[in-house]
């Protein structure tokens, strides 16, 4: 799994890809931790379009963060993967406790649209 | 691809598949963080003698990800055991057994239950099972307390659009 961050004016952006499981979920969590709490930026953009593999423990992990955001007053937003993890992604409602856009720039749009609106 | 390459491939996928049916897999492995990666590529290898499309391999990924990680988060405690998977072929479809002997389950119904989980880590959502059952025909779950589990999983190539199996 490799993870980059990308800081806009009012986001976080977290780009994931390869595989998200037992085996990466553990640094997954430590590294967005600790890029959550170096910044101040009021959303955490979640963009997991290149995952290419998620299993529930990987789920997990995102929701976990989902949790850590809220613990420090954030919102965060998820770009989910495509395929069967993407189906793992709706089974789990995810997208009942946080918003899902189809790609970054709606998430960003969604954003300029809050700020300026 | 024109139609008559395809024909062809699909021929030989079909002669592949005859001749893999006798075929076998025994796995075994340390219950490490890095086998789940290890134990669903293996069986993905494996399974591909049948004609199963891409996302029915993701599919059987996943199921064999989550029994391999429940042995892995749960089944040894105290320190890394051993897992074994075994795949094989029956009547056109794979299957696969999972099997660890450390801890084991209590109470099988409940631990099938969305969203249970005896993990005190709050980011286990414990969807395993239920992915389990989603992504395969059929899940058998035997488990006895402080002697371990078997995870035993089948899945057909087109099961769904054959309205087979589930």
């Amino acid at each position: 799994m490799q993870l980059e961050r990308e800081i806009t004016k009012e986001a976080l952006v977290v780009r994931a890809s390869g595989e998200l499981d037992v085996r990466t979920s553990p640094e997954f969590r430590e590294v967005v931790d600790q890029w959550l709490l170096s910044t101040d930026r009021r959303r955490l953009i979640l963009n997991l379009t290149k995952v290419q593999f998620l299993d529930s423990t990987g789920l997990g992990a995102i929701l976990g963060r989902l949790r850590k955001a809220q613990e420090l007053g954030r919102e965060m937003a998820l770009i989910p993967p495509s395929g069967v993890a993407r189906t793992l992604v709706d089974t789990s409602a995810l997208s009942r406790v946080m918003s899902v856009y189809r790609s970054e720039r709606l998430a960003l749009g969604e954003e300029a649209e809050t700020s300026h609106g | 691809m024109d139609e008559q390459g395809a024909a062809l491939t699909d021929a030989r996928r079909v002669e592949a598949a005859g001749a893999a049916a006798d075929n076998r897999m025994v796995l075994e492995v340390p219950s490490l963080p890095v086998n789940a990666e290890l134990c669903r590529l293996a069986v993905a290898v494996f399974a591909a003698a049948l004609p199963f499309t891409l996302p029915e391999i993701e599919e059987l990924k996943v199921a064999v990800s989550e029994a391999v990680s429940n042995c892995i988060l749960h089944a040894y405690p105290q320190g890394p055991g051993r897992i074994v998977v075994r795949s094989s072929f029956d009547d056109g479809a794979v299957v696969v057994e999972v099997q660890d002997w450390g801890t084991g389950i209590a109470d099988i119904e409940q631990a099938r239950q969305p969203s249970y989980t005896t993990s005190r880590d709050p980011d286990h959502v414990g969807l395993g099972f239920t992915f389990m059952e989603q992504f395969t025909d059929a899940l058998e779950v035997v488990s006895s307390p402080g002697r371990g589990t078997l995870v035993r999983l089948r899945k057909a190539p087109h099961s769904r659009s054959r309205g087979a199996g589930a």
